[in-house]
This record gives structure tokens, C-alpha cells and sequence, in this order.
């Protein structure tokens, strides 16, 4: 009477017969996760949060652990206090609830110690292998580190020196989450792999990029390759250009003395700006499966044209925001901001003209820009296609506009389509309209925070929204040029725009040189 | 804007008065979308559950865009209220409409016709069938032909063991329509709970040896399908509505205690040779399972959240789940064998 149904392989590549057909996001190897920076703001606002929210919606193992470990002097006691006020501050579902609770904080525990202190190393070894022991963790160890760029290479020697690097883990299997900025230049990005790769192998390691594990960002690829009616236009025959943007209306909220070592151009543009270019100009993948999509981001980075010294006044704009206005309150320039010196020649808005030397690409411009206190909140990637090549309608003084496909990653996620129409009524008028799809009101449905999704992707080894190495590198060259040249010339236009606005005039010159403007933010 | 007409008799003029209201709320304001992802038919003939169908029909609208056609057969009048309705976000807005069809005794035969002349043509149609005597009812049959998917919730009917065995019997004519059942989908936390029982090689050994099923559940269907689910997955055959014979042979009891709300599973027991694995509802907490597995495979109680998953989420579920599904197909196969002997 019953079909035979095979059982499906668990995490250990075994079958349990009861998991067949199962949809469930829930991760079954058990783990041990060891933030490193565990009384930073990164993991009071985001990483504890995440975690009790994935244990609430039963994401989390049934045997895992949490140990904290940081600089900080915290008895077990204060750890689970610190942990429990930052789910009662930040948490999507409200304050902690019990007995889920009591449960949750029986698998917290913390080492407190220096990052190069290879006694307090010594102490996190023995708490790993008694939560193995007491809590079933079976050896399985996923180091997170949520400190400052300069502390991962201690964390990782001290790691070899006490045997809690994978190739001595014997037991199970053992992963790192490196959070970005992965290097503040090629040249540091290259040492501090070096430094890691002498211990974890990249197969190992995640680098962790939030914004790649934004719903949205992961829609492009199916709005490419799920739909017929879109591939065979996304070249240079149809596009004429494609522009990302990613704007924040917010400072530098506290982080400026980060801020000043980095700048707009290394913290969006190298990571995520151009990460979003690779998902929307790659070739497809062959499947979805983590190196196939890996593999194809990287070849359409490495097509990416080099740009020449001597041209990075003439493809790329700079700014720095003044006092302003943002949502009707008065706000600090840049150089007031806590931390950011009087005089500071970082940048806060950046724009990069990028070509890909390709067969797809050729000659299609890539207008790439970021900046902080701008007009209003927005990432989206706008694709413009070509002009028709011979007018049939329209009155005098009609324009008929390019059709334009826009991308909107953040806020009110969704794709919208520009396209001309005839104006009814007895003349031909022709008038842009614009067609959108919303996906809160498509599908209604509330995706995970980024942090959720991408924690328990490493969890289950899955590495497709993590950033390769080769992928990092190649970025870095992309924009190195650009960060030499604005290193050897200070701006002295520096505050150039009004926090609040569109962001500097230079930009809109950017695109004005090629018979272009930028979307309104 | 609402249109009201006092009789089904004229179906024709019907569609008609609702593409005249199609058009008038398509018409021109600036920021105004139509986006339809499918038809919403509902269909409810018990006045007890009128209200509480009528208003979830409205939230599943109003996150999926929907021509929704609701059916209320709970009273005896006839006629139809033709209902624009619109959504809003911050940057759009965008309508729909939504058919009241009080239908009274109306034959299944107009009812399936007046169906066909209402729905859309290029979406999806979803049924979601939410009649008293479960899908026994010829109107189920007439409508659910028009459907792509259908949604029934056995766990609606005082009897719900036989509603399940109604679908059973019901989908045995058709194999290749999706179908989900709520009474199925709520158990989804359940299913995953006893599936972690045997995530681990030693406890896995224990599931050729089970020799008895223990549920407790304030309703019939929870405890049928449960117990049908490790039946389908474990290969054992039903002998009686209360004994599964295993591959090798053996007999596994299953036993049903009716006890607690109506819809809830409080308790699930597996027995082994050796090992007794105990899943149950926290009495401290009724939103926590305690887990806990005593003799050979012993291991010390652990808490496993119970995701009450409401409603509403399961109709969404049933809507945006991906085709067939097999294992629910073959499960509901068994539960026609438990009960038919």
C-alpha cells in the first residue's frame, strides 16, 4: 500500500528515516560557538539577539553551546545578565521568556581574557571540551569573531597554540566567521590572509558580509534566472547602464574612529557595493550550490577594468558631509562626530565608474556610489536600457524616456519597471509610467535578519553568502587605484555636501560627462 | 463602490457587474497597483465557524493579493455583495476585489458554474474548503476541479477522524491535485521533535524495534496522522485502526487518549525494546516540550520550543508550500487503511 520513501541524510551524512521530506531550516549538528568580542556592541545588538531568536524558532541544535570571550571581567553570572538585557533590548520577539530562558543561558558560559593571552586560550580550550562532554557538543567549534581587523591574527595564533584550530580537531569540525573589513587595503587584505590560511584553510573560513544575506540581495538571482524575459536583454545590445547605490541617511553612529581609517570607498564600496555589481553582471551558474555562484561572481570581478592612475579623477567623485538637516533635525558635520579629527580628509561619499571587459559588458557603464547622511535611506541597483533607435509616436515635446528596471533592495523591497505609454485621447502623447512589484505585499512574508540567516548557513557549512578570498582580492585591486590616488591628493573642497542632500556636486558631474544623472535618492 | 445583487439566478450579469467594479477601481490614481497572485475561494457552511473563516479568509487577502471568492453557505439567503478593496504600504497601494456569495441551497452545479464565470483565468485558483462534513460533500468534489490547490482543515469537524478518512477517500480520485490539510501541518513541530529523537546513530537502531505509539490530543486527527506518518516512514502496514504490523513482523500498539484543547498534541510516547522516548508539553509552560529518552539509549530531559503555528500562517503555508507532497500523500493513504478496517 505505502510507497517506499528513502530517509534522508542528516548533517552526518546518515539517514534518519523520519527527516524524509522534511522542510525545516533547523540545524542538526550540534556546535559549540565561541564569539570572540563577546561584550562588543556588534554582538550586544546583533549576534545574541539572533541567537535566542534562532533557538525560539527551534533553528539552533538541540545540543549547543555559547562561550563569550572577551576583555572584559565577567563571572558566568554577569555574561548571562549582559546577554539576557541585550534580547530584552534588541531582540525582534520581545524579552526572554522562561523556562526557555534558564534553558538558553544553561549552555552560556564566558572566558575572559586578552586576545593574545594564551593562558586565558588555555581556559577556552578546557570550558570546549567540557561542553562537549557535559552539553554533547561533539567537537564541533564555529569561532566567530566580532572584534576589531588588528585583534584577528591574535586570535588565530593563540587558537594553533592551544590545538583549537581544525587540523587539530579530531572530533568534528571546526569553522571561523571573520566580519569585515577583511584588510584596509591589498596589501594588509593579503597579510591577514596569509596569517589566517597558515591555520584555517579557506574551506574554513566565513567572512561574513550582513549585507549578503539581506533577502533582496539574494532576490537578483532570481529574478535573473527564474524568469525567462530578462537574460536575453541583460547585455550591451539592450542596457546602457547600470547604477547601485547604496545610501544611509545615519553617521558614523559612534564608530569614528574606525570611520577615519576607512572611509566609505573600503567600508561599502569593496565589500558589499561591489558584490552587489557581481550578482547583477554575472554570467548564470551552472547550479546553486556555494562555489558554482562563487566561481561565477569571481570570473565577472576579474573582468572588472583595471583603472588607470591618471584617470581616477575622471571616473570616481569624493565627498564629506557638513551639518545638515536629516528627517527635519539638525545633525553634526563629519568632522564634529565623536572621534573624527577637526581636520579629517575621509571620505563619506564615494562614486566609482567601473567598465566590465567582457563579452556581456563591453562599454556598459557601472555607476557605483555610497555615502553617509544623505537624503534618505535607499540601496537599489537601476538597470537603463537603451533608447529606442527610431522614434514612431509622440507630439512635439514628448520625451520619451529610456525603460528603466529598478531594483530595490532597501526600504520597501521590490522591482519597479519604467516603460512609455500612449496618453488616451486623440493625439499620440507618450508618457513614462512605472510598474511595481512589492514584495511585502506580494508574498507578505517576513524574511529573517541577516544575521540569523547567515549564523546558521555557517552552522550547516553552507558557504554560499560568505565572500571567497579570491572574490576579496579581486575587489581590493578593483579599488586600490582609487583609494592611491585619494591618498596621495587631499580633497580641499572637504566638507562638500550638506548632510541631507544628494551628496556632492562632483558626483552629478561624474555622470553628466556621459550624458547621465543618478536617480534622485 | 459596493455592488450588491439580490440573485445567483442571472450568473452572467454577475460577472459582468464585477468587471464593470474591476475597471472602475483599476482606473487611473497615481501610485495605485493591481497585483492578483491568485483566486481565494472559501467555502463555509457551519454558522458556528462563519465569522472565524470569513475573517482569516480577510488576512490571508490582505498579505497575498486575491480575488477572493467567499462562499457562505452557513445562511439560507441568496445573493451577492461585489467588494473593492485595497491595501496599503508606505509607497503603495494597490486593489483587488472580493466576491460575497451567500448561496443558500443553491445547486452544486450552479455553485461550480458561477465559480468558473467569477475567477480569474491567468492566477491560481486556492479552495479552501472549510464545509462541516468534510469533503464529502459534493460541492467539494464540483469546486475543487476548478482548483489548483485545495486546503481543508480536519480538525474543524467534531468528528475529525472521519473528515480525515473523507479526504482520504476524496483524493483517492485525484492524485495529482496538491492538497494540505491543516490538521497535518500543525503537527509539523511534532514531526521534527520525534524526528530528533533518532538524529543520533544509537537512538536510530530503536526505530525497527518500536512496539508501541502512545498520543495523547484534545482532537482525533492529530493523533490519527501522527501515528500514520511513522507508519508511512517506518514501512508498517495498518492492521486495525489501533495495530500496525511492522517489516519483520512485529506488532506496534497505538493508543489515543483524547485529552486537552481540541487541535493540541500534549504527548507523544514511543516505546522500544529497551528505550522509551517521552515527548511532552511543559505543564509550566505550554509553549515548551520536554524531551527525555529513559533506559538503554537514556538521556537526561531536554526543552524543544513548540512553535504554535497559528492559522493564518498555516493557510499561508498551504498556499506557498511547492506542489504534492509525497509524504503527506501516502500518509493520508494509511489513515484510509487505519480506519477502513
Amino acid at each position: 500500500m505505502t510507497t517506499l520513501i528513502s530517509g534522508t541524510k542528516n548533517a552526518e551524512g546518515q539517514s534518519n528515516p523520519l527527516r524524509t521530506g522534511m522542510d525545516t531550516n533547523r540545524i542538526n549538528d550540534p556546535c559549540s560557538f565561541v564569539l570572540f568580542g563577546a561584550s562588543g556592541d556588534l554582538a550586544r545588538r546583533m549576534i545574541y539577539p539572533a541567537m535566542y531568536n534562532m533557538r525560539l524558532n527551534d533553528i539552533l541544535p538541540s545540543t549547543f553551546s555559547i562561550i563569550g570571550f572577551s576583555r572584559t571581567k565577567y563571572s558566568n553570572d554577569e555574561f548571562h545578565t549582559f546577554v539576557k538585557s541585550s534580547i530584552e533590548e534588541f531582540s525582534r520577539s520581545g524579552p526572554p521568556n522562561e523556562p526557555l530562558w534558564s534553558e538558553f543561558a544553561g549552555r552560556l558560559s564566558y572566558v575572559s581574557g586578552e586576545f593574545d593571552e594564551i593562558e586565558a586560550f588555555r581556559r577556552l580550550a578546557d570550558r570546549l571540551d567540557e561542553n562537549d562532554e557535559k552539553l554533547g557538543c561533539n567537537g564541533n567549534r564555529l569561532y566567530y569573531l566580532s572584534t576589531p581587523p588588528h585583534i584577528f591574527t591574535k586570535v588565530v595564533d593563540c587558537l594553533e597554540s592551544v590545538k583549537l584550530g581544525p587540523r587539530n580537531n579530531t572530533k568534528g569540525w571546526t569553522r571561523i566567521v571573520i566580519e569585515k573589513p577583511f584588510g584596509l587595503d591589498l596589501a594588509s587584505a593579503r597579510a591577514l590572509q596569509n596569517e589566517i590560511t597558515r591555520v584555517f584553510d579557506e574551506k574554513h573560513i566565513y567572512r561574513i558580509d550582513h549585507y549578503l544575506g539581506k533577502e533582496p540581495v539574494q532576490d537578483i538571482m532570481a529574478l535573473r534566472f527564474a524568469n525567462m524575459i530578462f537574460e536575453p536583454i541583460w547585455n550591451r545590445r539592450y542596457v546602457d547602464s547600470i547604477s547601485i547605490t547604496a545610501a544611509e541617511t545615519v553617521g558614523v553612529e559612534g564608530r569614528g574612529g574606525y570611520y577615519e581609517s576607512a572611509g566609505a570607498l573600503r567600508d561599502m564600496i569593496q565589500n558589499h557595493v561591489i558584490n552587489l555589481l557581481a550578482l547583477v553582471a554575472m554570467e548564470p551558474p551552472i547550479s546553486p550550490k556555494a562555489d558554482h555562484i562563487r566561481d561565477e561572481k569571481f570570473k565577472v570581478m576579474s573582468a572588472l577594468r583595471p583603472i588607470q592612475a591618471d584617470l581616477v579623477p575622471k571616473v570616481s567623485a569624493r565627498g564629506q558631509y557638513s551639518d545638515g538637516l536629516i528627517d527635519g533635525k539638525p545633525v553634526p558635520g563629519y568632522r564634529e562626530e565623536e572621534s573624527v579629527s577637526p581636520t579629517s580628509t575621509t571620505e563619506t561619499y564615494a562614486a566609482v565608474k567601473f567598465y566590465i571587459d567582457n563579452w556581456r559588458w563591453s562599454d556598459v557603464p557601472f555607476y557605483l556610489r555610497t555615502g553617509k547622511r544623505l537624503a534618505r535611506k535607499v540601496s537599489e541597483i537601476a538597470v537603463r536600457f537603451r533608447q529606442i533607435p527610431h522614434r514612431l509616436f509622440g507630439e512635439t515635446g514628448d520625451q520619451i524616456d529610456s525603460n528603466v528596471l529598478v531594483l530595490k533592495i532597501q526600504p520597501d523591497e521590490g522591482i519597479s519597471f519604467r516603460f512609455n505609454a500612449k496618453v488616451p485621447g486623440p493625439k499620440t502623447h507618450i508618457r513614462s509610467v512605472s510598474m511595481d512589484f512589492n514584495y511585502g505585499t506580494g508574498f507578505g512574508v517576513l524574511p529573517p535578519p541577516a544575521y540569523e540567516r547567515l549564523i546558521g548557513d555557517a552552522m550547516r557549512g553552507d558557504a554560499t553568502l560568505f565572500t571567497r578570498w579570491d572574490a576579496v582580492e579581486i575587489a581590493w585591486l578593483a579599488v586600490m587605484p582609487v583609494i592611491e590616488r585619494w591618498s596621495e591628493t587631499a580633497p580641499n573642497d572637504f566638507p562638500n555636501y550638506i548632510a541631507g542632500s544628494q551628496g556632492p556636486l562632483s558626483a552629478d558631474a561624474l555622470l553628466f560627462a556621459d550624458g547621465r544623472e543618478w536617480r534622485r535618492i | 463602490m459596493t455592488v450588491h445583487i439580490d440573485s445567483l439566478d442571472d450568473v452572467r450579469s454577475l460577472a459582468e457587474s464585477l468587471r464593470h467594479l474591476h475597471k472602475r477601481t483599476s482606473s487611473g490614481t497615481l501610485g495605485t497597483t493591481r497585483a492578483v497572485t491568485m483566486n481565494f475561494v472559501v467555502f463555509v457552511d457551519a454558522p458556528s465557524v462563519r465569522e472565524w473563516v470569513h475573517e482569516r479568509t480577510l488576512s490571508v487577502a490582505e498579505k497575498h493579493p486575491s480575488r477572493v471568492i467567499f462562499i457562505d453557505a452557513a445562511s439560507s439567503r441568496e445573493g451577492a455583495d461585489l467588494i473593492p478593496t485595497q491595501q496599503q504600504t508606505v509607497t503603495h497601494t494597490s486593489t483587488n476585489e472580493r466576491v460575497e456569495l451567500s448561496v443558500g441551497s443553491l445547486d452544486p452545479n450552479n455553485l461550480a458554474g458561477l465559480l468558473d464565470e467569477l475567477r480569474l483565468r491567468e492566477v491560481p485558483t486556492v479552495l479552501w474548503w472549510a464545509g462541516k462534513n468534510g469533503c464529502d460533500d459534493p460541492r467539494f468534489q464540483d469546486l475543487r476541479k476548478q482548483a489548483t490547490r485545495v486546503v481543508v482543515d480536519s480538525s474543524l469537524s467534531e468528528r475529525s477522524g472521519n473528515s480525515v478518512r473523507s479526504l482520504a477517500n476524496a483524493l483517492a480520485l485525484d492524485e495529482h491535485q496538491p492538497v494540505f490539510d491543516l490538521a497535518y501541518l500543525r503537527l509539523d513541530p511534532w514531526r521534527e521533535m520525534i524526528a530528533q529523537f533518532f538524529d543520533n546513530d544509537d537512538s536510530r537502531q530503536d526505530l525497527s524495534s518500536i512496539t508501541a505509539v502512545e498520543i495523547d490530543s484534545g482532537s482525533e486527527a492529530e493523533a490519527i496522522y501522527l501515528s500514520a506518518w511513522l507508519s508511512n516512514l517506518l514501512h508498517w502496514s495498518p492492521t486495525s485502526h489501533r495495530s500496525f504490523r511492522s517489516q519483520t513482523g512485529h506488532t506496534i500498539t497505538f493508543l489515543h487518549r483524547l485529552r486537552g484543547e481540541l487541535r493540541r498534541v500534549l504527548r507523544v510516547v514511543l516505546t522500544t525494546d529497551g528505550s522509551e522516548y517521552h515527548a511532552e508539553v511543559s505543564e509550566n509552560d505550554p509553549s515548551v516540550v520536554s524531551l527525555s529518552i529513559t533506559g538503554v539509549h537514556k538521556r537526561a530531559p531536554w526543552l524543544v520550543p513548540l512553535q504554535s503555528i497559528d492559522n493564518l500562517s498555516l493557510i499561508e503555508r498551504a498556499i506557498l508550500a511547492p506542489a504534492i507532497d509525497p509524504v503527506f500523500f501516502n500518509t493520508l493513504r494509511i489513515t484510509a487503511g487505519m480506519q477502513g478496517r
